[in-house]
């Protein structure tokens, strides 16, 4: 028992990192147990930077875990050999190589990081249109609201916020294998786009029109799905603020829009200038009814947001 | 160590009757080591209140949607005993809210920076007595702010620690009260941290040069400096997204914002302006 701290020490780092590669390669129990599969070119290069921050914290972790599980090991003063430690309270060359050691780790994930930015971020994919680059045009408005999502998908003009515009509550589904640009933008409060399995997060600020996008290299089919959540918090009703998002091929992502169009079009076309707010106040109006009713909060658990 | 110079600064020995003799010592206080016992107390009540508010959030997420025992039927008549996801946000912000600037800040800088850094460095007292009285005196209008603040529409603050606009320019009128009494606590830091500044500048004691300091003495040195510069820009957009709510000036709300069915009152304002200038403090300070 009176070797019980530098024991303790000893365990700390190796369990963790044991914990991490277990967790990085999958190993039962800890399938996914971190992120949920990617789905996307982006979320793998992501996942390579997280693993490798995660590796390099790993080396860290293991150092001096186990130098300070040495020391207290060696130095035990009920030890056989009851050394003394050696008490000395300035070491300027220690000093330099421990703040040297973690600087050069922070310049080299500055450059590390900065392919994965640029091309999430910053570098919006281009398209060649009769031999002319222009930028990707987005496939979908998506306007946040308090406390659901609307997808405008650009109809046969191919552009959004025109008169064709096909509109969908709460269901997002697009094609894989494609550069997608969403255009997203507020009705509201600030929220905040997160589809964890394609690793995409952007925050959704009122008066500003934010481009994001992606290239899923899956497909979850019709049947299958994956969630798009709201990661700002945005009022009551924040924690609901769900929707679904389906990868499908190209053959199949058009056929389905075809149906909608047919389907929604003429119900659901872009709203006159002064009309949103009348249709925000409906949902907000439904949305509040349920919440006050008797058994208010089982229906809210059940009916989720109607689409 | 106080004895020599207790006359003037105004402890130690005091005339008068047990009472007044009472209230100036232990109330009214200008020692350093009072106040910072007064600023653990008091912090230490509202860690109670913001421990409660927790509980609240962690039965709500081990038990959702179920009728909380005992006080249930009390507190959530309107929806069966059962935390609404109203109550719920309203829990986490004031949570939060509390346990970062009614318990750790003065904890942190208000107790140990005023019981410890004259002892560390060798000081008679603070620089300032009287500010650090009215230092610790400014958390209470503050109290009183949020106190109230739980009893008016919207029943608390409810827009996260964080406040962003819109939606805290949106929220009920206990969101007013919220802002301002982080302005009052803004106050209260920033008069404290003129006083660790001065005191830890000026009142070393002889041999105590800056690089013997002990390390705590150096965090609390680099935590004044950052209250006394960088706090200064959190209290005015305090008072910014306050005259948004009640001015209804346009400092953070965009043209043409609408939110359940109202319209706003003004716009062409920066909804990011908000986040620049709070973090611009509470980054460094997390
Ligand atoms: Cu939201």
């Amino acid at each position: 028992m009176n070797r019980f701290w530098s024991i303790l020490f000893f365990c700390v780092p190796i369990l963790g990192v044991v914990t991490f590669l277990m967790a990085m390669f999958g190993i039962w129990p800890l399938t996914h147990a971190w992120l949920p599969q990617s789905f996307s070119v982006a979320g793998d290069s992501i996942d390579r930077l997280f693993n490798g921050i995660h590796l390099l914290s790993s080396v860290i972790l293991l150092g001096t875990g186990l130098a300070i599980g040495w020391a207290i090991w060696k130095f035990d003063h009920r030890g056989d050999d009851r050394k003394k430690a050696a008490y000395f309270h300035h070491n300027t060359l220690l000093e330099v190589i421990w703040t040297l050691i973690p600087a050069i780790i922070l310049v080299f994930l500055a450059f590390f990081q900065m392919k994965s930015w640029t091309e999430n971020k910053m570098e919006r994919p281009v398209v060649e249109v009769n031999g002319e680059t222009t930028l990707v045009p987005p496939m979908v408005m998506v306007k946040a609201k308090r406390f659901g999502w609307e997808f405008h998908y650009a109809g046969a003009d191919g552009v959004v916020e025109t008169q064709d515009d096909i509109y969908i509550e709460n269901l997002l589904v697009l094609p894989a294998g494609e550069d997608i640009v969403l255009q997203l933008e507020s009705r509201d409060v600030i929220h905040s786009f997160f589809v964890p399995e394609l690793r995409l997060k952007q925050d959704i600020v009122p008066g500003m029109t934010q481009f994001s996008w992606f290239n899923s290299n899956q497909e979850t089919g019709l049947d299958d799905k994956i969630e798009i959540l709201c990661t700002e918090l945005c009022g009551w009703g924040h924690y609901k603020m769900v929707a679904d998002m389906k990868l499908v091929d190209r053959p199949t992502f058009e056929a389905w829009l075809a149906e909608q169009q047919s389907a929604y079009s003429p119900k659901f076309k872009e709203p006159e200038e002064s009309e949103p707010d009348v249709a925000m106040a409906k949902t907000e109006e439904a949305n509040s009814k349920v919440a006050m009713s008797e058994a208010g909060a089982l229906e809210l658990q059940t009916n989720q947001i109607e689409k | 160590m106080a004895q020599a110079t207790a006359e003037n600064l105004g402890h130690g020995k005091r005339k008068g009757n047990v009472i007044s003799r009472f209230i100036f010592t232990y109330v009214f206080a200008t020692d350093h080591k009072i106040i910072g016992l007064q600023f653990l107390f008091s912090s230490l009540i509202w860690f109670f209140v913001g421990g409660l508010l927790a509980l609240g959030v962690r039965w709500q997420l081990a038990w959702p949607w179920t009728d909380m025992p005992i006080v249930g039927q009390a507190l959530f008549a309107d929806s069966g005993g059962q935390i609404s996801p109203e109550f719920y946000t309203m829990l986490f912000t004031m949570h939060a809210t509390i346990m970062i600037f009614f318990v750790i800040i003065p904890v942190l800088a208000g107790a140990f920076g005023n019981y410890l850094i004259p002892l560390m460095i060798g000081a008679e007292d603070m620089a300032f007595p009287r500010l650090n009285m009215l230092s610790y005196w400014f958390m209470w209008p503050a109290f009183a702010c949020i106190i109230i603040s739980f009893f008016m529409p919207g029943y608390g603050a409810a827009a996260g620690w964080t406040s962003y606009p819109p939606l805290s320019v949106f929220n009920g009128d206990a969101q007013s009260m919220w802002l301002l009494a982080m302005v009052f606590v803004g106050i209260s830091s920033m008069m404290g941290s003129i006083n660790y500044l001065t005191t830890i500048i000026q009142m070393r004691a002889p041999g105590m040069t800056m690089f013997r300091m002990p390390m705590t003495i150096w965090g609390m040195f680099i935590t004044a400096i950052m209250q006394a510069f960088a706090l200064p820009v959190l209290t005015a957009a305090l008072l910014m997204q306050l005259s948004d709510r009640v001015l209804h000036t346009g400092f953070f709300l965009p043209e043409n914002l609408a939110m359940d069915n109202a319209v706003a009152a003004s716009g062409g304002g920066q909804v990011l302006l908000w986040q620049h200038l709070f973090w611009f403090y509470s980054h460094p300070a997390v």
